[in-house]
């Protein structure tokens, strides 16, 4: 299972999805129900990751919204 | 009949207490605009180089933007400018609120001082009337009773004060200047600069209209951009936590500075975040002229007396206080940040400055007989703030930090310099170049030392299917970068940004309400424009206002002899993060160098960094281009 940290709102939410197989960032997403325009970035295994790039049954993957400075 | 703006400069001579008026064409408010465009020019043209920072001959610039006034969400700011006493270099900073408005309307684009007087003195400046009043009675005061005595003594609550607190006055090298008691031109020392004049305050009154080209369409830019407010994610969460958000998501994302940079994580973050803000001291969101955003807070805390009219802490300085001191005491946060705001010290230099030292003291290069019997560890939330009172003070150890890390650690030697993270001798910000590499170009190229307001950060621009990289599509960025690549497609993507950022600047614009980071499209900035000031104007014209103002600061900066050499990172930041989901990463020292040239060349720049003579007269610089080679040692 991969287990998804969706950060939104100052908060912090944990989801786990079942994967038997690689699965690419986009089929998360939809799996933890984000739309695609509301992700900024997302990290994978120390590195940012694309939506087309895979994500393993054993990852942990941080999705986050644009975050900028101030 | 000029709209927009007034085509007048007010110059004040603080030796020969001279005051006059200079009366520019709509042409040259136009090329140079304001905020560094306007600050540019002055200080090439009034100072000559190598002058001392803090002596009588440098030149202090006031100067909001084109569209500073504008009824219209973001159009509030103003940027001071002069050489800087901390950097040596080009010194700007920006601050909103109601006193760059303010100025606009009591008749004046800017205001160029020079000098020094003869004792302390502050400005008033009313509906266009000025004068000098002697500021005897205030020199040593704080801001809120400054601000108190002010307007009361003129009979009127509605005036705006820019001023310095007594860290101005003591010449600490970070002091700012602050207007309204919470908004700040923080960075680069311009307070030390304004204190070094013994000018203590500008008081300002403007009751007139600003004379606006087409009111309709300035009104449907204006209820178009405040019906996204609260529709759009980026300036709801900007609206509901303020820039406070950023803690927890720059925590969970393994970039939160933490430990003076040694870490991107910090275990306590929870404690420091918009939500404890929101729970423990919060009262109220505040904005500033005009805008709907109300991005500021104003908190309390009886524990330690903080009160609202100081404003809150933002990101910065809940960073730079929190995760980089490992303080995880909010209240502490917030009394450290009003005790920044009433003395008039930057926050992020303050902190940073006094992480600096804390490392110092937990490698044993420092002891409680340096630092006057104060524990100066990690954590030390009473140490911070008694620090705090000696940098504004110049007291015992205090005299030392005001210097700034960077110096400090010359005074202090013992191998104390790797600790200091400085660019060009301006400590970092709080973001982190090894999980954003375009900031590792921003902190290093930036002409005023390493600041995170050079452009979008990466994390605003990564992907095709975000909202803010569509919009930012019609300045010709068509394809998204990951953020820890360099590449040619990154440094393409920053120099249009740094450009396009550099104009709001000139225009007066929050970075808070356009695209990427807002929503107010590019389009509509456009037409601001020309609804404001009845311009035919163009983004590619307004892209070469905020090129020109970067021209100009680095044309100062390789007068006074800056070059590549300059533009450069700390060691640590080559070093791998060492904590959180991004932990492994590091910039590549090499990498980097060949960004910075590619950045040059595309900015057609020399291998130096130094504008070519083809560069100064594209941009209708030719006044600087006939110097090029003599004055300049180029």
């Amino acid at each position: 299972m991969a287990k998804v940290i969706v950060f939104s709102g100052d908060r912090l939410t944990e989801h786990i999805v079942e994967l038997d197989r690689a699965v690419t960032l986009g089929y998360i997403l939809n799996k933890v129900n984000i739309s695609r325009e509301e992700v900024g970035f997302a990290i994978c295994r120390s590195k940012y990751i694309c939506l087309d790039d895979l994500v393993n049954p054993e990852d942990e993957v941080r999705i986050f919204p644009p975050l900028g400075g101030g | 009949m000029a709209f927009g703006y007034n085509r007048r400069v007010l110059h004040v001579d603080l030796s020969a207490e001279r005051i006059e008026v200079e009366n520019v064409s709509d042409e040259f408010y136009r090329t140079y605009m304001g905020g560094s465009g306007l600050i540019g020019y002055y200080l090439l043209k009034m100072m000559k180089p190598g002058i001392d920072p803090l002596g009588p001959d440098n030149v202090l610039v006031f100067a909001p933007g084109a569209l500073t006034g504008a009824p219209l969400g973001g159009m509030c700011r103003f940027a001071v400018g002069a050489k800087s006493p901390l950097t040596n270099a080009f010194g700007q900073s920006e601050a909103g609120g109601f006193w760059g408005p303010e100025l606009k309307r009591a008749g004046f684009d800017g205001i160029v001082i020079r000098g020094k007087a003869s004792k302390p003195v502050y400005l008033y400046i009313n509906d266009g009337d000025v004068s000098i009043y002697d500021a005897g009675d205030l020199w040593g005061k704080k801001t809120g009773e400054v601000q108190d005595v002010i307007r009361d003594r003129h009979k009127d609550p509605a005036i705006r004060v820019a001023q310095i607190g007594p860290g101005g006055e003591n010449l600490v090298r970070y002091a700012c200047i602050t207007n309204e008691l919470k908004h700040f031109n923080g960075r680069n020392g311009l307070g030390a600069v304004m204190g070094s004049k013994n000018l203590k305050a500008i008081a300002v009154r403007g009751k007139k209209q600003i004379p606006i080209a087409d009111h309709k369409l300035m009104s449907e830019i204006s209820k178009k951009f405040g019906s996204t407010v609260m529709e759009n994610p980026l300036t709801k969460g900007l609206y509901e936590s303020g820039t406070a958000a950023s803690v927890l998501g720059n925590n969970a994302a393994g970039i939160l500075p933490t430990k003076n940079f040694r870490y991107g994580e910090f275990d306590k973050a929870e404690a420091i975040s918009a939500k404890a803000m929101n729970e423990k001291i919060l009262v109220a969101r505040e904005g500033c002229y005009a805008c709907p955003v109300r991005c500021k807070r104003a908190v309390k805390s009886d524990r330690y007396g903080v009160e609202p009219r100081f404003g809150g802490p933002e990101y910065e300085t809940l960073a730079s206080f929190g995760s980089l001191c490992l303080i995880d005491d909010i209240e502490v946060i917030a009394k450290a940040n009003q005790m920044c705001n009433e003395y008039t010290l930057d926050t992020i230099s303050t902190g940073m400055t006094i992480a600096f030292a804390m490392e110092c003291f937990e490698a044993n290069i420092l002891t409680e007989d340096d630092t006057d019997g104060i524990e100066l560890s990690f954590g030390n939330g009473e140490a911070l703030l008694a620090m705090i009172e000696k940098i504004a003070k110049r007291e015992g150890f205090g005299d030392v930090l005001a210097e700034g890390s960077k110096r400090a650690s010359e005074i202090i030697g013992k191998g104390s310099e790797k600790f200091a993270l400085t660019v060009k001798g301006q400590e970092l910000p709080m973001h982190e170049p090894r999980g954003k590499y375009s900031l590792a170009l921003a902190y290093a190229a930036s002409e005023r030392g390493a600041d995170h307001m050079v452009a979008a950060h990466d994390t605003m621009v990564a992907s095709k299917d975000q909202y803010g990289f569509r919009e930012i599509m019609p300045l010709g960025i068509l394809e998204p970068e990951s953020p820890t690549v360099f590449s040619n497609l990154k440094v393409r993507t920053f120099a249009y940004l740094s450009m396009w950022w550099s104009f709001f600047n000139a225009a007066g614009i929050c970075d808070f309400v356009p695209v990427p980071r807002s929503s107010m499209p590019i389009k509509d900035v456009v037409d601001a424009m020309c609804a404001f000031t009845g311009w035919q104007t163009s983004a590619f014209e307004l892209m070469k206002v905020g090129e020109r103002a970067l021209v100009l600061a680095r044309m100062f900066n390789a007068r006074e002899g800056f070059d590549v050499k300059e533009d450069a990172l700390p060691e640590r930041l080559f070093s791998p993060l060492e904590k959180g989901p991004l932990s492994g990463n590091s910039l590549s020292e090499e990498e980097f160098k060949e960004a910075l040239q590619i950045y040059y060349a595309m900015m057609n720049w020399n291998e130096r960094g130094i504008p070519t003579r083809g560069k100064l007269s594209e941009l209708g610089l030719d006044w600087i281009a006939e110097d090029y080679g003599q004055s300049y040692s180029i």
